[in-house]
C-alpha cells in the first residue's frame, strides 16, 4: 500500500514538473498539429541558453511563416548519451526533419547516419558532425571568422601596437575551439601584437576571474583580453577591473548580462553571432528537402557581428542581441 | 580523538601518526613548499600584490563554505547541494534587488532607498540558503536516507527550481553600485571585501567549533551518533543546524557573487561542493566524521587556489594543476585512512 502510495506522488510529482517545463516554453513539445502538416523537432542542447533560446526563436518565426510544425526538445543531462537517446526517441515519432546541434562531432556521426537512412532529413546547426553523409546540411557561425573579427578589432583598437591574452572555455567544444583558432592566427598578421597565451577555465564565473587575475599577474603589460565565451566575458571584465587594470574585453555572444557590461563600459566589444537567421535557415534548408527535393549547401556559414558601446544603439546591431523569453 | 583512553601506552610511532595536527603540519608544510616554488620561480608576478589578492578571492569563496562544510563532515554529515543552493540564493538575491533598484532614478540611487533593497536582498539570499540547509537537515533525520544520496536528490530539485523560476537565464540588474562598493571594494582601501568576510566566517566558525559546547557535541556526534544520544545530545536537531549553517554560507557566498558579477549565474558552481569537500578533506578532516579541524581547511581551500594562479604565471599547461590537486587529496585520504587502520589495529 505504502509503496503504491509512494509511486502516485512519485508520478504525479513528474508530471506536474513535466508540466511546468513546458509551461515555461512558447514553444513547448509538440500538442500534435495535423497530419498533412510537415512537422520539425529541434533537439536543444540548452534550454535555456539565451543563444539557443534565440536560435529556437529564430526557427519558430520560419516555421510559422512558412506553415510548418515545429516543436524542440532537450535532454536532461548535455552528454553524448542523452543526445543518442534523445535523438532516437524523436526519430521514432517520425518527424519530416530534424535540427540539431550535434554534442561531439565524432560519437554523433553513427546514431545520425542511422535517422538518415530511415528517411528522416537531419540539419546540423551550431555544432556540425566530421562527417558530411551523417547530415543534409549545416547552418553555423563561422566560429573561426569570428575570433579573427576579434583579433581585427583588438589590432584596430590598440592601433598595432601591444599585448594581447585569451580566457575561455576548457578546449574540446568546437564552436568555442574555432574561436581560439581564428583569433591565433590572425593575430600572427600583426607583427606589433604580442599574443601572451591562453587560459581556460569551466563554466564558473569564479574560476574565469581567478585565471585572469593570474594571467594580469603574468603579464604586467597586458592591453586587452579575448574572452571566448558569456560566463568567460563577465569574468575577465570582473578580473580586470578588480585588478585596477586598463585591460580591454573583447566578448563573444551577446546575452543580456554581456550586454549590459558592454553599455557600462567594461566589455570593449562583443563578437555576436546571429542564431536567429541560424534557425530560420536550417527550417527553410528542411522544408526546401521535404518539400522539392532542394538539396541545401552542405555548409551555411555565419560571420559575426561587432558590437561596441558606440554602435550598439543602432537597431541594425541591436537585433542580433539574444533574446530572453520575457522579450520573446 | 578518543585514542587517548587506553589501557597500555600505545607506541611514540603510534601517537604521532595518529595526530591531527601532525596531519595538519604535513599540509601546511606542502603549502608552504608550493607557495615559495611559485615565489621563488616568478617572484615579480607571483608574490604581486594582483595576484595574492586573486589567490585571497577565489580561495575566499571556498574557505567561506569550507568552514561550514568543516562542521558538517566532523558531524559525519555530508552536502552535495552547496552550488544548486548558491545558484537558488543568487537567483532569490539577484531578482530582489533588480526589482527593487530598476525605478530608481539620480539622486534616489543612493542612501536608503538603494541600500535597503539591497540589504533585503542579500538577507534574502542567506535564508533561502538556511531554508535548503533545514529542509536538508530535516530529511535526513526524518527519513534516515543516506545524506550522499538525500542532498544528491536535493541538489536536482534545487537547481531544478531556480532554472523554472529563472527560465534557466543569468538574473541580470542588480545594482553595478554594489560591484562598485562592495564587490570591487576594499576594506580601509586595503583588502578586497569577500576577503574579509572569509576571514571574519572562518575566525569564528573556527572559536566555536574549538572552543564550545557545540563544536565538542560535533566531534561526538560524528564519532558515534547512537552514543552521543544515550548521552542526551539531540543529535537531531544538532544535525539539521549543521545543514542550516552550510545552507547559509551557499547563501552568503551568493550574495558576494551577486555583488561581485551583478548577475546571478545559474550555469556553473556543478563542482563547487566537491572542491569544497575536496579542500576540507586535504585539510585532514576525515570523510567518515568525529575528526578534523579548521585550521587544515584554511590551508586545504588555498592549496587549490594557489595551484591554478601558479600553474597560470608559469605557463604549464593547465590540466597538470587537476592533477597536483588529485594528487594532494589521495595523499591526505590515505593519510586519514592510515590513522584509522592503525587505530582500529591497537
Amino acid at each position: 500500500m505504502r509503496n503504491t502510495a509512494f509511486a502516485v506522488t512519485g508520478l504525479a510529482v513528474a508530471a506536474l514538473v513535466l508540466a511546468g517545463c513546458s509551461a515555461t516554453s512558447a514553444a513547448g513539445p509538440a500538442d500534435g498539429g495535423g497530419d498533412d502538416q510537415l512537422k520539425i523537432v529541434m533537439l536543444l542542447n540548452d534550454q535555456f541558453d539565451p543563444y539557443y533560446l534565440t536560435l529556437v526563436t529564430g526557427a519558430e518565426a520560419k516555421a510559422e511563416e512558412l506553415g510548418v510544425d515545429f516543436s524542440w526538445q532537450a535532454p536532461t543531462t548535455l552528454d553524448v548519451a542523452s543526445q543518442t537517446q534523445l535523438l532516437q526517441s524523436v526519430a521514432a515519432t517520425k518527424p519530416d526533419g530534424i535540427i540539431m546541434s550535434a554534442l561531439d562531432a565524432d560519437a554523433m556521426i553513427a546514431p545520425m547516419k542511422e535517422v538518415m537512412n530511415s528517411g528522416i532529413p537531419i540539419v546540423t546547426v551550431d555544432a556540425d558532425v566530421n562527417d558530411e553523409s551523417a547530415r543534409l546540411g549545416t547552418v553555423k557561425s563561422d566560429g573561426k571568422v569570428g575570433g579573427q573579427q576579434a583579433a581585427e578589432f583588438v589590432d584596430e583598437l590598440l592601433g598595432g601596437q601591444g599585448t594581447v591574452g585569451y580566457v575561455g572555455y576548457i578546449p574540446g567544444i568546437q564552436s568555442v575551439d574555432v574561436r581560439l583558432e581564428g583569433w591565433t592566427e590572425q593575430l600572427e598578421e600583426y607583427p606589433g601584437i604580442t599574443n601572451a597565451g591562453d587560459e581556460y577555465a569551466g563554466a564558473d564565473v569564479s574560476e574565469n576571474v581567478a585565471k585572469t587575475s593570474a594571467l594580469l599577474s603574468r603579464e604586467p603589460g597586458l592591453n586587452a583580453i579575448f574572452a571566448s565565451w558569456t560566463n568567460a566575458a563577465i569574468g575577465a571584465a570582473q578580473g580586470v577591473q578588480q585588478a585596477g587594470r586598463d585591460v580591454a574585453v573583447i566578448g563573444f555572444d551577446a546575452a543580456p548580462d554581456q550586454v549590459d557590461l558592454l553599455e557600462r563600459g567594461q566589455i570593449a566589444a562583443l563578437m555576436v553571432q546571429k542564431p536567429y537567421d541560424m534557425g530560420g535557415i536550417a527550417v527553410e534548408e528542411l522544408v526546401g528537402y521535404v518539400r522539392d527535393g532542394k538539396k541545401p549547401k552542405s555548409e551555411t556559414l555565419l560571420d559575426a557581428v561587432v558590437a561596441t558601446k558606440e554602435n550598439m544603439g543602432d537597431p541594425e546591431v541591436s537585433k542580433y542581441f539574444y533574446t530572453t523569453p520575457d522579450k520573446k | 580523538m578518543t585514542a587517548t583512553i587506553e589501557a597500555d601506552r600505545p607506541s611514540l610511532l603510534l601517537r604521532v601518526t595518529q595526530s591531527r595536527r601532525v596531519q595538519s603540519l604535513t599540509i601546511l608544510g606542502l603549502f608552504v613548499v608550493i607557495f615559495l616554488v611559485f615565489a621563488i620561480a616568478r617572484p615579480d608576478a607571483f608574490l604581486s600584490q594582483t595576484n595574492i589578492e586573486g589567490i585571497g578571492l577565489s580561495a575566499s569563496q571556498v574557505l567561506i563554505l569550507g568552514a561550514g562544510v568543516t562542521f558538517l563532515l566532523i558531524a559525519g554529515g555530508l552536502d552535495l547541494s552547496v552550488g544548486a543552493i548558491i545558484v537558488f540564493s543568487a537567483v532569490v538575491a539577484a531578482k530582489i534587488m533588480a526589482a527593487a533598484s530598476a525605478g530608481l532614478e539620480g539622486a534616489d540611487r543612493m542612501g536608503w532607498p538603494l541600500w535597503g533593497p539591497v540589504l533585503i536582498g542579500a538577507l534574502a539570499g542567506i535564508a533561502a540558503g538556511a531554508l535548503w540547509g533545514i529542509f536538508n537537515g530535516t530529511v535526513i533525520v526524518r527519513t534516515g536516507i543516506p545524506p550522499f544520496i538525500a542532498t544528491l536528490a536535493s541538489m536536482t530539485v534545487i537547481l531544478g527550481l531556480a532554472q523554472v523560476w529563472t527560465d534557466g537565464l543569468n538574473v541580470s540588474g542588480a545594482p553595478s553600485e554594489l560591484q562598485t562598493a562592495f564587490g570591487l571594494g576594499r576594506m580601509f582601501g586595503i583588502i578586497p571585501w569577500p576577503i574579509v568576510i572569509a576571514a571574519i566566517v572562518v575566525a569564528v566558525l573556527w572559536v566555536v567549533l574549538a572552543n564550545t559546547r557545540f563544536g565538542l557535541r560535533l566531534y561526538a556526534i560524528g564519532a558515534n551518533p547512537e552514543s552521543a544520544r544515550r548521552a542526551g545530545i539531540n543529535v537531531g536537531r544538532y544535525t539539521v543546524g549543521v545543514y542550516a549553517l552550510v545552507g547559509a554560507l551557499a547563501g552568503l557566498v551568493a550574495v558576494i557573487d551577486v555583488a561581485r558579477f551583478t548577475t546571478a549565474t545559474v550555469n556553473g558552481y556543478s563542482a563547487v561542493a566537491l572542491n569544497v569537500i575536496t579542500a576540507v578533506v586535504i585539510g585532514g578532516t576525515s570523510l567518515w566524521g568525529g575528526r578534523g579541524g579548521m585550521g587544515g581547511t584554511v590551508v586545504g581551500s588555498l592549496i587549490p587556489a594557489t595551484l591554478t594562479s601558479g600553474f597560470v604565471i608559469l605557463g604549464l599547461q593547465p590540466f597538470w594543476q587537476n592533477v597536483a590537486v588529485g594528487i594532494v587529496l589521495l595523499l591526505a585520504v590515505s593519510v586519514d585512512q592510515y590513522r584509522r587502520r592503525k587505530l582500529s589495529a591497537s
